[in-house]
């Protein structure tokens, strides 16, 4: 599989990654298999992982390097840790050189395993894989979070499509004017859109870490940020 | 002109547009699209165009950020609305109007990405190129100063610019600051270009931000303020060279610290003697006039304060 336009930190991490599962006795596949989700689990594409290894008995470990180890578990990997648990002979195993407390707490909380990987090239287990006792209110919780994620998601992407619309509408019409002029129009343009993405990726943030530590006053405070919107 | 026509197609099939200055994506920064695509999938196919000379290969030209997440969470295709392969001229101007705004290229790729339309096209007229890329002029503007940076302090950029800006050292608002301190420093003493190249000046300047002797990049703001004293005979034209050139060599020196020691005091005295020279010329047209309460009691207490501050005087420390 291609890695190109990946950021070479994590390319790196990558190899690092495979040098410490083949040092543990696992064999790295390089035709990294695609394998399906349970289809009641309602996600598109297919496990993969950064790394995968083997053992003798066909069990495969699915690695997934983590650049920023200080960050919490974004739901994409949660929602894959999930799906896996009805999924026989696979492990989803995050990989950090230093997990912080959030991200350790979040695959606690999920069941994703997680390892530090040492500057020897050595993986050291921190969270064992395995599906958690959750209760009901924990589900609740996770489907409450999920819900304001996808209305902010819907809120940004709306906001910035009318932008984008806004931009190309005023490049066109202001073709002919000088520059300093034309900036004039497009620029607060331009910055709005900024101010839309940048909302977007620190509301996302937020969203992870309240899911990480279960902190539903923090949930609560980002449901009302998200019904307000940015300060333009 | 034949129809875009919408398949899908292998995300292997795909490769990344050349003329895209874009090295790679910050990992982390894809995880909310990953969050959305596995969830939803790829609603807006990718645009790309098969490649002439290899049947069944694919160049994009937009949709970078859904290729990359879509590679990694395992899709076996991804929609693509496939459009005739443009000629290099269109292929640069088609991806200035995709990326410039919605895809946020950083001020260096785009730089760069104006590189090579310029060598394509001949055309260096910043509104010629402001026209042809929709960027506005004061974009082009900025992206031409970068271009004439030393090439690996632009691949020093380069190499930064998908991090989180409090993780770039060699940030592009560093290089602007550094390159207008740069060109004022050589117009305002002509003798330190003969000390030192405008890439060595460059380079020790960068290394101060490397080696933690900034406090901000505005810093060298205070290197122009300190030629440009030198060059108006605020202060000794030599001092403010042996100044300088002790700033380029020391990397741990702080523009700041130098001006504040060596030159900040003169130049304060200096634009005083200015306002002082300015309030002279007005006062001799008061002359013959009568003046009001609020003027008198002004002028009294100036005079006391500048009595004082004579007296205390030792002597004359300027130039």
């Amino acid at each position: 599989m291609t890695a190109e336009l990946e950021d070479p930190r994590k390319t790196e991490l990558r190899s690092r990654c495979e040098v410490a599962v083949e040092a543990a006795g696992f064999t790295v596949l390089q035709q990294r298999p695609l394998t399906p989700w349970p289809p009641d689990a309602g996600l598109k594409g297919a496990l993969l992982g950064d790394v995968v290894g083997e053992d003798g008995r066909q069990h495969r470990d699915h690695y997934f390097v983590r650049v920023d180890g200080e960050r919490a578990l974004p739901e994409w990997l949660v929602s894959a840790t999930e799906a896996s648990f009805a999924m026989s002979g696979v492990r989803i195993i995050v990989v950090a050189e230093n997990p912080g407390e959030s991200l350790s707490a979040a695959c606690a909380a999920t069941g994703t395993g997680l390892a530090r990987i040492t500057e020897l090239n050595h993986l050291e287990l921190i969270c064992e894989y395995g599906e958690p006792q959750q209760d009901a209110q924990a589900t609740r919780f996770r489907k409450r979070a999920r819900d304001v994620r996808r209305k902010m998601e819907a809120k940004a992407q709306l906001n910035t499509r009318k932008l984008e619309e806004s931009y190309q509408e005023t490049d066109a019409v202001t073709k002919q004017m000088a520059g300093h002029r034309r900036s004039a129009y497009l620029e607060p343009i331009e910055n709005a859109i900024v101010v839309w993405r940048t909302w977007n990726e620190e509301m996302a943030d937020r969203i992870s870490e309240a899911l990480a530590s279960e902190d539903a006053a923090a949930l609560d405070r980002i449901e009302a940020d998200v019904l307000r919107g940015p300060e333009q | 002109m034949p129809s875009p026509s919408k398949q899908a197609v292998r995300p292997d099939a795909i490769e990344a547009n050349k003329h895209n200055p874009r090295l790679y994506f910050n990992d982390e920064r894809l995880d909310q699209l990953r969050t959305s695509l596995q969830e939803k999938g790829i609603l807006v196919p990718l645009i790309v165009y098969e490649k002439p000379d290899e049947p069944g290969r694919f160049v994009l030209m937009d949709g970078e950020r859904r290729w990359r997440s879509a590679v990694d969470l395992g899709f076996d295709d991804v929609p693509v609305q496939v459009i005739p392969a443009p000629d290099p001229v269109d292929n640069l101007v088609q991806m200035f109007n995709i990326h410039s705004v919605r895809e946020e290229w950083s001020l260096v790729a785009i730089a760069i990405a104006l590189r090579e339309l310029m060598a394509l096209t001949g055309e260096t007229r910043e509104s010629r190129l402001s026209d042809m890329t929709g960027l506005p002029r004061g974009t082009v503007r900025r992206a031409k100063r970068v271009l004439n940076l030393p090439e690996e302090e632009i691949d020093r950029i380069q190499k930064e610019a998908p991090l989180d800006r409090n993780e770039q050292v060699h940030r592009v608002d560093l290089y602007l600051e550094i390159e207008r301190a740069q060109s004022v420093l050589s117009r305002s003493l002509p003798e330190i270009d003969e000390k030192f190249s405008r890439a060595e000046i460059i380079r020790q300047f960068a290394r101060k931000r490397e080696e933690g002797s900034l406090r901000n990049v505005t810093d060298f703001r205070e290197v122009s303020k300190l030629a440009e004293a030198g060059r108006d005979g605020v202060i000794e034209r030599d001092k403010v060279i042996r100044a300088a050139a002790k700033l380029i060599e020391d990397v741990n020196l702080n523009p700041p610290e130098v001006y504040e020691r060596v030159a900040a005091s003169a130049v304060a005295q200096h634009e005083l003697a200015k306002k002082a020279a300015q309030l002279g010329d007005g006062l001799e047209g008061l002359h013959g006039q009568s003046l009001s309460k609020e003027l008198r009691r002004r002028l009294r207490m100036l005079r006391e304060e500048i009595d004082g501050l004579i007296q205390g005087a030792s002597g004359d420390g300027g130039a």
